[in-house]
């Protein structure tokens, strides 16, 4: 059993550093955890109705995850771009047809990126399990929703219009264009941006005239569009007064991603890591006491989720040291122990 | 409705919106059978929109294309570089160095200055480059009068060895540049868009209108890009056609009052969208240089025949000014 221990180690199951689109089949999401329909349900049902959100959460708590889950590939009903906004070039952030002319060649470049055996797959797409669509999605590499695939030269040619330096007004006529060629599909194109954080820290200067765009003529031109618009938000962002357009205009609707609850929660969660070890189960791995232990840790340090999940990480390396096979509550303390004289 | 006057695209959205004006099965057919074809036609005549619906057309059939807007190419490497992209050829590369700006694409370092023997030794390389298989048409939309000059006359022999069948469109002002020998064997079909009749530019309305009733009431247009601008005003209120045909004859009569350089100007500029003084393309189709340009276009601002504004083309620095003709 020690084997297992090593094996989850190694493939980083509780402390992974994946792609966007894969965070998603990692997720569990809150709503069948809580058994309400508070996160992931609303979001959803906001995206199909190609309505705005704002994903509130402090660094490392699961917004990426919640957002990647709810509009992941195999949502069949939704076709999300991620436009990123970690770019050199201050002009795209300041500029509402830049911008525009910004999401139009990430929606084009997307497009062509649905892999052959996706494509294949999507011939055989019938009413399957979410976990059989989401392990065969996550083995063909599925990045986007491949219904999209049929539309990539469209979209290559509304792209290749905005090449050339025009007016604002022609960039975002272009980013509706293709967002109309998106619906074609009988989908709902949605535009997720999950690294507005990149400005959390600034303080004045130039920086935080980008943060202040961004969050208003940007976010107010993105709101104006035919389609979803799902932004992760930090919490610390709530009361700046950069973001203050945002919350009073473009992105009223705010859904904040909670913390775990209980040790059960906790449980759930290290469940569905530990299966990416086929046939393994959670308590192959884990001693009942140490759940307990890890969630009064996470509650006592107001840890975040992935602080959590890296202390649960080493403790596999700390128990398959100590020759055991479960990870027990000694593991833990040692793997406490190293993060606490880290973080002097 | 849909009254945007810029080019329509080759997508399925934009086709439904496109009219023909006659000479598309002639163009197509030239095409099919390998016969290099050129399309003339004035500034907002739809030259763009007719390649892009050819396009569209052929993506059906069994050819590999490609689009290359001729306004981007700032010369003749410029132009067999990104010939060399679309057609997914593993081409020579030069060093390339990524924008300093953050956009994705790489741009590439020119050698300096062209000098022949390498355009011709890279046309070379691109000629067998190329891949066997289905035939290439590539689809060249307004190059300026100096790179066409320079392609299709002084390269003629070296291009005529490129495995690819052309539709070439050109401006009515730079169409002289392919006339000139040796350019002129180079194409083996000249079409020229006709003028906008009365029944086409109905059809025009129609399909951009939803109620057509109104499409009768819009007056009379050179071009597909002044009907859809006449169209704009009506719709938004901002007269009837009966006014917009006495804001024509204001519009003439004004500029029979500034300089006979900017009345070519206005006239040159009128309907195409906003332009500023270091725009290379004007400056070459006018034979005129910057400075020059700058004050026949604050002559037409003065006169009230043009409405400036500033933008910034996505460089850091100073915003460029921008002149736009009015004609109210």
């Amino acid at each position: 059993m020690g084997d297992l221990l090593n094996e989850l180690q190694q493939i980083h199951a509780f402390d992974p550093t994946v792609r966007f689109e894969e965070l998603g089949y990692l997720h569990v999401p809150f709503d069948s955890m809580h058994g309400k329909t508070t996160v992931e349900s609303r979001i959803s049902a906001a995206m199909h109705r190609g309505d705005r959100v704002a994903l509130i959460g402090t660094t490392g708590n699961g917004k990426s995850s919640t957002a990647s889950y709810v509009v992941s590939p195999m949502n069949e009903a939704l076709i999300a771009f991620r436009i990123g906004v970690t770019v050199e070039d201050p002009d795209l952030l300041t500029n509402p047809g830049r911008f525009a002319q910004h999401v139009v060649r990430r929606i084009a470049r997307d497009a062509k990126e649905v892999s052959e055996p996706q494509r294949i797959q999507l011939q055989l797409d019938v009413a399957e399990t979410h976990s059989v669509r989401a392990e065969r999605s996550r083995r063909t590499g599925a990045k986007i929703n491949a219904k999209v695939f049929e539309l990539s030269g469209e979209l290559q040619t509304v792209a290749s219009s905005v090449d050339q330096p025009t007016s604002s007004h022609e960039f975002i006529e272009a980013l509706d264009h293709a967002l109309d060629l998106v619906r074609t599909t009988g989908a709902v194109p949605v535009l997720v941006i999950d690294d507005s954080d990149t400005w959390l820290e600034v303080e004045g200067g130039e920086l935080a005239a980008t943060r202040r765009s961004f969050f208003g003529p940007i976010m107010r031109m993105l709101a104006e569009r035919d389609c979803g618009l799902l932004v992760a938000v930090d919490e610390r962002y709530l009361d700046s007064v950069d973001y203050k357009p945002a919350r009073n205009g473009s992105l009223p609707d705010e859904i904040h991603v909670p913390r775990l609850r209980s040790a059960d929660d906790l449980e759930l969660l290290l469940a569905h890591r530990v299966t990416q070890v086929e046939g393994s189960k959670v308590a192959d791995v884990f001693n009942e006491s140490v759940i307990v232990k890890m969630f009064t840790e996470y509650e006592r340090s107001k840890l975040s989720l992935r602080q959590l999940m890296r202390l649960v990480h080493s403790s596999l390396y700390h128990a398959a040291e100590s020759g055991n096979r479960q990870v027990g509550p000694a593991a833990f303390a040692a793997s406490v122990r190293e993060f606490v004289a880290e973080s002097r | 409705m849909n009254l945007s006057g810029r080019p329509l695209l080759a997508t399925r959205l934009d086709v439904p919106l496109y009219v023909d004006c006659g000479i598309e099965p002639v163009v197509m057919n030239a095409a099919r059978r390998g016969l290099n074809t050129l399309v003339v036609g004035e500034a907002g005549s739809g030259k763009t929109s007719l390649l892009h619906r050819i396009e569209y057309e052929f993506r059906n059939e069994e050819f590999k294309l490609a689009f290359v807007d001729g306004r981007s190419c700032e010369s003749v490497q410029d132009l067999l570089e990104k010939i060399g992209i679309q057609l997914g050829v593993e081409f020579p590369r030069q060093e390339t160095v990524h924008s300093l700006f953050g956009l994705e694409e790489p741009f590439i370092q020119k050698p300096p200055q062209s000098e022949p023997p390498s355009v011709e030794r890279i046309l070379a390389k691109l000629v067998k480059a190329i891949p066997q298989g289905p035939r290439s048409i590539l689809f060249f939309d307004s190059p300026e009068r100096d790179l066409a000059h320079a392609f299709f006359g002084r390269l003629r022999d070296a291009v005529w060895q490129l495995p690819i069948t052309w539709i070439v469109a050109a401006d009515s002002n730079a169409a002289d540049a392919f006339r000139r020998p040796p350019a002129d064997a180079f194409f083996e079909i000249v079409e020229r868009i006709p003028a906008l009749d009365d029944s086409r530019a109905r059809e025009i309305l129609r399909s951009r209108l939803a109620d057509e009733s109104s499409a009768g009431e819009m007056g009379k247009a050179a071009t597909p890009r002044i009907l859809l601008d006449h169209a704009r005003r009506v719709m938004l209120d901002f007269g009837t056609a009966a006014i917009l045909q006495r804001m024509e004859v204001e519009f003439q009569r004004r500029l029979d009052d500034v300089s006979r350089a900017a009345a070519m100007l206005a006239n040159e500029l009128r309907g195409q969208g906003p332009v500023s003084a270091s725009d290379a393309d004007v400056q070459r189709r006018l034979g005129w240089t910057r400075p020059r340009l700058t004050q026949v276009l604050k002559e037409l601002e003065s006169a009230g025949l043009a409405r400036a504004t500033e933008a910034s083309d996505g460089h850091p620095g100073r915003p460029r000014r921008l002149y736009e003709i009015v004609t109210d």
